[in-house]
């Protein structure tokens, strides 16, 4: 993944987790990944197109994400329901989104395709013929790992 | 005794089976075949005096490692050598009274006892279907195999035992020389004829073990004989420093292997590189040169490499993907500026680098031919059909296995006939790759088709 790319991701996720949850956030050590990997058990994910093709995870655990959209609504959640989903979800597009605004700044051209969300255990994602650049963040409520895996269109 | 004679006996059976498989098929060569990690082996059987369970070995201090101990054979001290440890493979453990099996060779003069996992049979075979040795079959050392062959679709290394075990061993004769002139305290000439192992190679084998462990560089055939060259100069610096021959810690291997590392490594190339880089392109090829900078670092290789190209072949489209898997080094690359002292001047004159402040950095068009990326050899990509692929001082850094691998996506990704640049004392053995004569810039070509 060209490293123009890497930085933008990385704070536009700290910076929107940061602003929509108002605690410390801290980010793990960047790594490389290319073999299927586990998912937590609440994924969301966006598609990037452009210049680009590839797309972003946000891979979280149950527990985690419920306590995220508890605090973005402002409620105490229990249960993971279509309000927590749609909470996520707009939380990846929020992060993605800001990412993709700073590459414009530095005029790279990335396009969005809506979000989806994914629940369920045991479940796995396996690129092939692209590695996963994997960032992860730490916070009170749980980690979040970004999942980012882009190649430029030949 | 009398197990004995019935594991000879089984062993006669099985034999006459195979041998009545095959009766069509001329019949000159026959292995005991036996099994270690997992594999299946062969060894000669003219070199193997008898097949023997012994447990409870005499261990004898200061021998290596991989020596067991030593076996009374009928009243014959013979040595046992452990071979799983020897070829650093997982060890098993015995249980107290559980007896090893045992293989006794017959080498040279001397009878050693060698452990393996389990003893199977004789194989009876065609000696002209045994195919030759192949550096990527085994994790086995490659000096160490005569051979492979497939029996009923399964796959047998043949073991050269008088290279592993002979007095003969595989080593230059300088080294040795090196060794016994320096007049070492240990009486090298004493050692010499009991053991059948060298002071040198144990030398050897240790630094190939440190070098693994601390810098995480595989010493094979693919940079033996620059590790054997340096292991000498190393012994006569450590001696006059008054220090041991042996890495001790990091610091030690990275002092070890400064020289290993090609020229102008972490610096833009200088006119000498540049001249013998170019001698190696291909003057025909001039409309576009795709390349791939494998592990560059900061990018001060990289930016050599487009400049020299662009300089070369102004004409030509010139697209140069840089990669490395140390996120730091790779994330300044980008930016990276350089003092007017560290610019040859053949770039001075190029027009490529533009002063910022005291320094100079590459201008914004000269930019846009390069893509740096974060990315790990071992893993995946997509990138276009290439021309050019620099891997200098990579391929070391890796094990057998991961190289096989990164060789396979070099060999995939690369043109017919295209171009692999490694590093100045690395040498590439594998098939497919033919060097390049002549040029004192170690490239290959690629000869798929």
């Amino acid at each position: 993944m060209r490293v123009e790319y890497i930085n933008p991701f990385v704070e536009a996720a700290f910076s929107v987790l940061k602003e929509v949850l108002r605690i410390d956030i801290q980010r793990g050590e960047l790594y490389l990944k290319s073999v299927s990997q586990p998912v937590l058990g609440v994924t969301a994910i966006v598609g990037l197109a452009g210049d680009v093709e590839g797309r972003v995870l946000f891979d979280m655990g149950e527990s985690t994400a419920i306590k995220i959209a508890s605090s973005m609504n402002g409620e105490e959640m229990v249960k993971f329901d279509e309000l927590a989903k749609a909470t996520i979800t707009e939380l990846a597009n929020m992060i993605t989104a800001q990412a993709v605004t700073k590459l414009h700044e530095l005029g790279f051209e990335f396009d969005l395709t809506p979000p989806a969300i994914f629940t369920g255990d045991n479940m796995e994602v396996t690129d092939t013929g692209i590695e996963a650049l994997i960032v992860p963040i730490e916070m009170e409520y749980g980690k979040i790992e970004i999942n980012v895996a882009v190649r430029e269109k030949n | 005794m009398s197990s004995l004679e019935k594991d000879f006996a089984a062993i006669d059976i099985e034999e006459s089976e195979v041998e009545q498989d095959e009766k069509r098929a001329k019949v000159d060569f026959k292995m005991v075949t036996f099994s270690l990690g997992g594999r299946a082996y062969g060894i000669d059987i003219m070199r193997v005096k008898e097949i023997s369970k012994a447990g409870r070995f005499t261990v004898v201090p200061n021998t290596p490692n991989y020596v067991e101990g030593v076996h009374n054979l009928r009243g014959e001290i013979i040595p046992v050598i452990n071979l799983r440890r020897m070829f650093h493979l997982e060890e098993l453990t015995r249980k107290k009274n559980e007896l090893a099996n045992v293989l006794i060779l017959r080498i040279e003069e001397s009878i050693v006892g060698v452990i393996v996992d389990r003893i199977d049979n004789v194989i009876g075979l065609d000696s002209s279907t045994i195919q030759p040795r192949h550096p990527l079959f085994t994790d086995i050392n490659m000096k160490y195999i005569h051979g492979i062959v497939e029996v009923e679709e399964k796959l047998f290394v043949i073991l050269d035992v008088e290279k592993i075990f002979g007095s003969d061993r595989d080593l230059s004769g300088d080294e040795i020389h090196v060794r016994r002139t320096m007049g070492t305290d240990e009486a090298p000439e004493k050692t010499k004829k009991a053991a059948p192992l060298k002071p040198a190679d144990q030398d050897f084998q240790f630094i190939t073990d440190t070098l693994k462990t601390f810098s995480r560089f595989h010493v094979d055939a693919l940079n033996a004989s620059w590790v054997k060259q340096r292991l000498a100069d190393w012994k006569k610096i450590r001696q006059s420093e008054k220090k041991d021959v042996q890495l001790e810690d990091p610091e030690d291997a990275l002092n070890f292997l400064i020289p290993f590392y090609s020229p102008c490594n972490g610096m833009l190339w200088n006119h000498e590189y540049r001249d013998r880089f170019v001698s190696l392109l291909n003057s025909g090829n001039t409309s576009a040169w795709k390349v791939w900078a494998v592990g560059t670092g900061q990018g001060q290789e990289a930016y050599s490499i487009t400049a020299i190209l662009k300089l070369q072949f102004p004409e030509a489209r010139i697209k140069v993907w840089a990669c490395d898997n140390d996120l730091l080094s790779i994330s300044s690359a980008p930016t990276m500026s350089f003092a007017p002292e560290m610019i040859p001047e053949y770039l001075e004159k190029s027009g490529f680098l533009k002063e910022s402040g005291k320094n100079f950095v590459f201008g914004p068009e000269f930019r846009d031919l390069l893509y740096f990326e974060y990315h790990d050899a071992r893993h995946a990509g997509t990138l276009p059909e290439l021309d050019l692929i620099v891997a200098r001082d990579l391929l070391s850094f890796f094990d057998l296995h991961e190289r096989q691998k990164i060789l396979a996506d070099f060999t995939e990704k690369l043109k017919p006939g295209g171009l692999l640049i490694i590093g100045e004392h690395e040498e590439l053995t594998a098939p497919g790759w033919k060097k390049i004569e002549g040029n004192h810039i170690a490239g290959y070509t690629n000869e798929k088709n």
